[in-house]
């Protein structure tokens, strides 16, 4: 069972067939019990905080497990009522529909003790046709809605509407409307092309009601952003004379090339064919090596007078070499997958660079300008 | 050399990355630059907000290698060295001069020559004025003499220059200050800097303001009594006798953050909301500040001094027992003034403004008490009950908002009672709230002034305090009024607000 394991004390209760009715009196009696199991001397009362819906959906144990300390994390800085949904096999649990409540209690200063909602949800498929009527009413009045979902974006059709026969394509089509944010990981896109296609359509829906989508992956790409953003200022480079670049990136033979490399790809293009009127070309060279395909360990910027310069990731840090002078180390820690979600749930403005990326890489099929290597 | 702006930094969290530069900070070894200035660099360093190529060459009277200061630098962001931390260290270079000998200078010049040539980048420095201001004529004169002041307010390479408050003595002196700066700096070159426009907070005031639909339709005479603006202090003077006395809290607390923070209240919404536009508003409140008639300026205000009391549970001294206040002194450590601005907004709301020290407790709040309703139709419980609505801005601590309001207690008549809605930075936002110079620092680095204080706004408030000045000198006393310490003012300052219909409130 997914239990809070960052956040003290938590009050787990029991998992049980639920109704709306029956979690909102648990929810009551857990706030109720987090007041009196407070502070014995009375000095530190209990606060309770949300600036946000946040709704995850998951396959299994491990990955509710590790949604659950990411919301422990989460509830740190962003307060929220937190609706974890476990997605699970048939005859994984007796009920339908199965679901707790606990909470994540934190000290801030002053000796106030924050607390926020957490509620579990575990459904077999038979459970699926009730999730919306359970989940949409537990929705926090006026604040916003993110939806953790990371397989979406694969569930959509073209036009960017769920579609059956894939699960949850009920439950999404409902959220849809509700939701402000969805947070896909183009990392477990095994077909690039149709991630990138399909996530570009949610993206370019036309305003309204419905999600707009962010990439957990793109997030992750935010180290080398900033990297190659601080090399050419360090080595003071006039951007407009970067006329290529090649990114290096660990590739499995015979697959596609994964999404994160042409997110770069597709920013750098968008970024620099501006300033050079459009002579930028981005290249993707896969190379052999340890790490998961995707992960990025170099990229070279061809800059014009037959300069280059290189950026290699080599433990924890970016070491940039320029014009034969000495390396520079620029330290770059590389952030956990709980923490860049907490980011991304933290700012949660629309990135628009994001979507301009995405477009980029999206069309680089069509153009060529990604060389898929030997 | 100037270089064009990098796309590849739009849109990165760390939008904004100054210039490469070198921060020069005099007064390197005091008390300013170890409490605040380094741990606020360390944060920007931490974050990655400091360019590359930054370096920092410390000034001061004592004699220290680069190594030694190091040492202090790292004693001073932590007991235990945190990570990064020697290579924060390694930016610091230190130069040891009197500023008032010329010999300083040239010493000074060669080093930032040095330093700007081992990291092969433009001579951009920000001078950092961190001494007392008394130090402040041979810095500049030196800083000319020595020719290491680029006079254009041009791109690259730049210099600008930050200084501490006091901000002048009297209005007088303020302006001879003015003019000296000026004679070396642009006017856009100058970052006066008072801290309490770097707290985020401070700033909240404005975002509240002007980024809700609901508060400014009523935020004007029409709908507002009248503004409470408190800044207590617990403190006492502890070791700042010798700038105290010549201060008090009308030149420590009064005429800076106390203007502020009235400023800020009671602008108009700038357009654009950034740079000269917000300095511009706020210059416009300072100038319908209503002047003080200097025959009736006495029935504007009430000073004081603390008399020995307790503080947490310990015995305290009085102001005149402190060491180094003189034992007949009448500096005051605790100020009321009531201000008018004549202006179509605020014409008629009084704003009440009380600073003190050795208060009960440290707070900072801004206070908008709404008008009651026109009529009493509900019967309230206890004496609480239809109170008028307050809204609060807490500056510090406990930051937040809060909005008091009648509502019906349970039962079957009904009664009502005063309620508090709360909001806590530190409960819907877990993270930690910047320290003001971090914000400050960066903006000055960055060419922002927008959180820095113009010329005209510091000779505008030193212009409405004069009389308050003038007419101390021209009437002395021989004794104050006093609080007891641990108290929220003297008896005289209740009845003094009691002429007026209101009351203090109590924090």
């Amino acid at each position: 069972m997914a239990k809070p394991v960052s956040g003290i004390p938590v009050f787990p209760t029991e998992s049980r067939s639920v109704s709306v009715r029956a979690l909102e009196e648990e929810l009551a009696s857990l706030w109720k019990s987090v007041a009196e199991a407070r502070d014995p001397s009375g000095s530190t009362p209990v606060t309770r905080a949300a600036l946000l819906t946040l709704i995850a959906v998951v396959p299994g144990d491990d990955a509710a497990q590790w949604m659950a300390a990411a919301v422990g994390r989460l509830t740190e800085g962003t307060p929220c009522r937190a609706i974890i949904v476990q997605l699970e096999s048939a005859g994984g649990v007796p009920e339908p529909l199965a679901a707790f409540v606990s909470a994540h209690c934190h000290r801030v200063a002053g000796g106030r003790q924050v607390c926020c909602e957490q509620v579990t949800i575990r459904a077999t498929p038979a459970g699926d046709a009730h999730l919306s009527n359970l989940v949409l009413p537990l929705l926090l009045p006026d604040l916003p809605v993110v939806l953790y979902w990371p397989e979406v974006a694969l569930m959509m059709a073209p036009e960017a509407r769920p579609v059956e026969p894939a699960r949850g394509a009920q439950f999404l089509c409902d959220l849809d409307p509700f939701v402000d944010q969805v947070i896909l990981d183009s990392a477990l896109a095994a077909e690039t092309g149709a991630f990138l296609s399909r996530a570009l359509a949610l993206a370019e829906r036309p305003q309204g009601p419905g999600m707009r989508p962010i990439d957990l992956n793109w997030v992750r790409l935010l180290p080398w952003r900033e990297a190659l953003a601080d090399a050419v200022d360090q080595c003071s480079i006039d951007p407009m004379t970067i006329i290529g670049a090649t990114i290096e990136t660990i590739s499995q033979p015979g697959g596609s090339l994964p999404v994160r490399p042409r997110l770069l790809a597709g920013w750098l293009r968008e970024r620099l064919a501006r300033s050079t009127g459009g002579a930028f070309r981005a290249t993707i060279s896969p190379v052999a090596g340890e790490g998961p395909a995707g992960r990025i360990v170099g990229v070279q910027f061809d800059i014009a007078g037959g300069q280059s310069m290189a950026i290699q990731m080599e433990s924890g840090a970016l070491v940039v070499t320029h014009a034969g002078g000495d390396p520079i180390r620029i330290p770059r820690p590389i952030d956990p997958d709980d923490d860049l979600l907490c980011r991304v749930i933290e700012r949660r403005e629309t990135d628009a660079y994001f979507v301009r990326a995405l477009r980029m890489a999206a069309a680089d099929d069509s153009d060529g300008a990604i060389d898929p290597g030997p | 050399m100037t270089l064009p702006t990098n796309p590849l930094r739009e849109g990165l969290p760390r939008e904004r990355m100054p210039d490469p530069a070198t921060l020069v900070i005099f007064g390197a070894s005091g008390d300013l630059t170890r409490r605040k200035l380094i741990p606020a660099l360390f944060r920007l360093f931490q974050q990655r907000h400091l360019p590359p190529g930054f370096r920092v060459v410390g000034v001061g009277r004592r004699e220290m290698s680069d190594a030694e200061f190091a040492a202090e630098v790292l004693a001073a962001i932590g007991p235990e060295p945190p990570a990064r931390g020697d290579e924060f260290a390694a930016l610091f270079r230190y130069v040891a001069g009197d500023f008032t000998h010329a010999d300083t200078w040239p010493a000074l010049a060669a080093r930032l020559t040095k330093v700007e040539t081992e990291a092969n980048r433009p001579s951009n420095r920000l001078f950092y004025l961190a001494t007392p201001p008394e130090a402040f004529e041979p810095i500049l004169r030196g800083l000319a003499a020595a020719q290491l002041v680029a006079r254009e307010a041009k791109k690259s390479p730049w210099s600008r220059v930050v200084v501490e408050k006091p901000f002048g003595q009297d209005l007088e002196s303020a302006r001879a200050l003015n003019g000296l700066i000026s004679g070396i700096f642009d006017e856009s070159q100058i970052f006066r800097i008072d801290h309490y426009l770097g707290k985020e907070t401070v700033q909240n005031i404005l975002v509240f303001r002007f980024g809700n639909g609901i508060f400014e339709p009523i935020w004007n005479r029409s709908h507002v009594d009248h503004v409470q603006i408190t800044v207590a202090e617990e403190v006492g003077v502890e070791s700042r006798a010798g700038y105290y006395e010549k201060a008090g809290v009308l030149r420590d607390v009064l005429q800076n953050h106390l203007m502020q923070l009235v400023s800020l209240v009671a602008m108009e919404p700038p357009m654009p909301f950034r740079g000269e536009a917000i300095r511009d508003e706020k210059v416009k409140v300072i100038r319908a500040l209503k002047p003080l008639d200097p025959a009736t300026v006495a029935t504007h205000l009430v000073r004081a001094q603390y008399a020995a009391g307790s503080i947490d549970g310990g015995a305290v001294p009085g102001y005149r027992e402190e060491p180094g206040v003189a034992p007949d002194s009448m500096t005051e450590s605790w100020l009321a003034v009531r201000l008018e601005i004549d202006n179509w907004r605020w014409a008629g709301v009084p704003f009440y403004l009380r600073s003190g020290k050795r208060m009960p407790r440290r707070a900072t709040e801004i206070a908008i008490q709404f008008k009651k309703p026109p009529q009493q139709v509900f019967e309230a419980v206890g004496p609480d009950g239809l109170t008028a609505n307050v809204l609060t801005l807490r500056i510090q601590p406990d930051e937040g908002i809060a909005l008091r309001f009648g509502a019906k207690r349970p039962g079957p008549d009904i009664r009502t009672q005063a309620v508090k809605m709360d909001f806590m930075y530190g409960s819907s936002f877990g993270t930690d709230i910047p320290e003001a110079y971090e914000r400050l620092i960066l903006d000055a680095l960055l060419g922002d002034a927008s959180l820095f204080i113009r010329r005209d706004e510091i000779e505008g408030a030193w212009g409405w305090v004069q009389p308050i000045l003038d007419h101390w000198a021209a009437a002395p006393k021989t004794r104050l009024p006093t609080y007891e310490a641990g108290h929220w003012g003297p008896p005289e300052a209740d009845s003094w607000i009691a002429a007026d219909g209101r009351e203090w409130r109590n924090l």
